[in-house]
């Protein structure tokens, strides 16, 4: 069988874009708008929720047919949090200069609609490596959203990629202030979810009419 | 027995992850305050303008801040009683020449507190240098006060000597413009931050307290010496 027929296959691949979280689940709404003015805490980000997603999925996984119902959410929870607080720990400890950046976003983690709805939805009804792929494959689908986002609010903002300067920035350039604040980020998800809906639903409704 | 094996279960999960947690923290306790004091002395040799610490290791840096900063007194402000760490900052490890003096300042910014240090020339006349140490304001917005730019001014000297009755120590300007010759703002004024003006009227808060605290803390300590 071909590793996109497989259930962990269809989970990952799904996730990037036909059922992307942010703008076909509409989950992880908070971050996206929090941290996308810059490109590089919009990717750190990104690898903490990876990395809290994969390994929560997986571990409420290995463990979904001990966790009694009543308390699921809660024990959820506190893998999650646990995963995270070790993404917290590790930067603090190892990239302090990074972890002074985006020290105040690590904890937005916790708070992350992904990585909950993805144990509520699939991790707690599949087994273990479907789980984590699935996991993968939400966090790089919101990783993809973010870091669009993140490339034109950096560039209009700031005339930047990555805190470098872009080609003749002080002849074109002159600074959106409101793509570095909030509104900016509510304008560029709704052209990014008008866009990706737009789009899918297209290639749904193709499909559907062969 | 069901909900009693539930709470059973919540209580070992919970002590099962609070503790790999704990132990994690507290393996990277020591790790984490090294880090930290490395962030602070790093800022203090830039601050006074001790060395270029990009070219500097840790352990240089290191030596420089405990040969080249007297931190042993602090001063007391009269009117709060609040006490000042005073820091002196010297060209050489042998304390022949005081360059600069600092102080701390902190207050809350837009989201969270901030912390940092002024310098102030050794006749306390003027700053030479402002460095935050830590802050958590809006990146590519209030996050800016640690750039060159909002700091420049600081290091090229605004005065800081008693303003006049009703006048503040610092004033905060509009970008691209400089007050006039005469006035209350002329030689005080540093610029806010396009698009954070709650951050930089935050900071200009918090430095004129600080400013003043110290400058009362100072003639505080001259009267004790006459």
């Amino acid at each position: 069988m071909a590793f996109k027929d497989t259930l962990g296959g269809r989970a990952l691949i799904g996730n990037l874009w036909r059922n992307n979280p942010v703008f076909r689940q509409v989950l992880g709404i908070c971050s996206t708008l929090a941290v996308t003015n810059l490109l590089k805490n919009t990717l750190l980000m990104c690898g903490g929720l990876i990395f809290a997603t994969a390994l929560s999925n997986l571990t409420i996984s290995l463990l979904r047919a001990y966790i009694p119902k009543q308390v699921r959410m809660m024990v959820q929870v506190l893998i999650i949090a646990a995963y995270v607080i070790i993404v917290d720990i590790f930067i603090r400890a190892h990239w302090p200069e990074i972890h002074k950046t985006i020290g105040p976003y690590i904890g937005l983690i916790i708070t992350n609609c992904i990585i909950m709805g993805r144990a509520e939805a699939f991790a707690s009804k599949n087994p273990a490596w479907p789980s984590f792929l699935d996991g993968i494959g939400a966090g790089i689908g919101y990783s993809l959203v973010l870091v669009a986002i993140a490339i034109v609010r950096e560039a209009l903002g700031f005339g930047t990629l990555m805190g470098i300067a872009l080609p003749a920035r002080d002849i074109w350039w002159y600074q959106w202030t409101i793509m570095v604040m909030p509104p900016g980020a509510f304008f560029m998800l709704a052209l990014v979810a008008w866009f990706g809906n737009t789009y899918v639903l297209k290639n749904e409704s193709k499909g559907a009419a062969k | 027995m069901k909900r009693l094996k539930t709470v059973l279960f919540m209580v070992v999960i919970a002590a099962l992850y609070g503790a790999g947690v704990t132990g994690l923290h507290l393996s990277s306790v020591k790790t984490v305050e090294e880090n930290n004091r490395f962030i602070e002395q790093k800022a203090l040799v830039e601050l006074f303008g001790l060395g270029d610490v990009k070219t500097l290791s840790k352990e240089e840096i290191n030596t420089i801040v405990q040969n080249q900063i007297d931190r042993s007194e602090t001063l007391t402000d009269p009117q709060t009683g609040k006490k000042i760490p005073l820091l002196k900052a010297y060209d050489t490890a042998k304390h022949d020449n005081l360059i600069a003096y600092g102080f701390p300042f902190s207050g809350i910014g837009f989201w969270d507190r901030i912390d940092g240090y002024i310098a102030v020339d050794s006749e306390l006349k003027k700053t030479v240098g402002l460095k935050v140490i830590s802050q958590s304001e809006t990146p590519g917005l209030g996050g800016r006060i640690e750039e060159p730019f909002f700091v420049k001014p600081f290091a090229e000297g605004l005065n800081i000597t008693a303003p006049k009755s009703g006048g503040n120590y610092l004033y905060m300007g509009s970008p691209g413009t400089s007050p006039d010759e005469g006035t209350p703002q002329y030689g005080r004024t540093f610029d806010a931050i396009t698009g954070a003006t709650q951050t930089s009227l935050a900071m200009s808060r918090m430095l004129n307290a600080a400013v003043a605290e110290f400058n009362r803390a100072v003639e505080n300590r001259k009267a004790g010496a006459q």
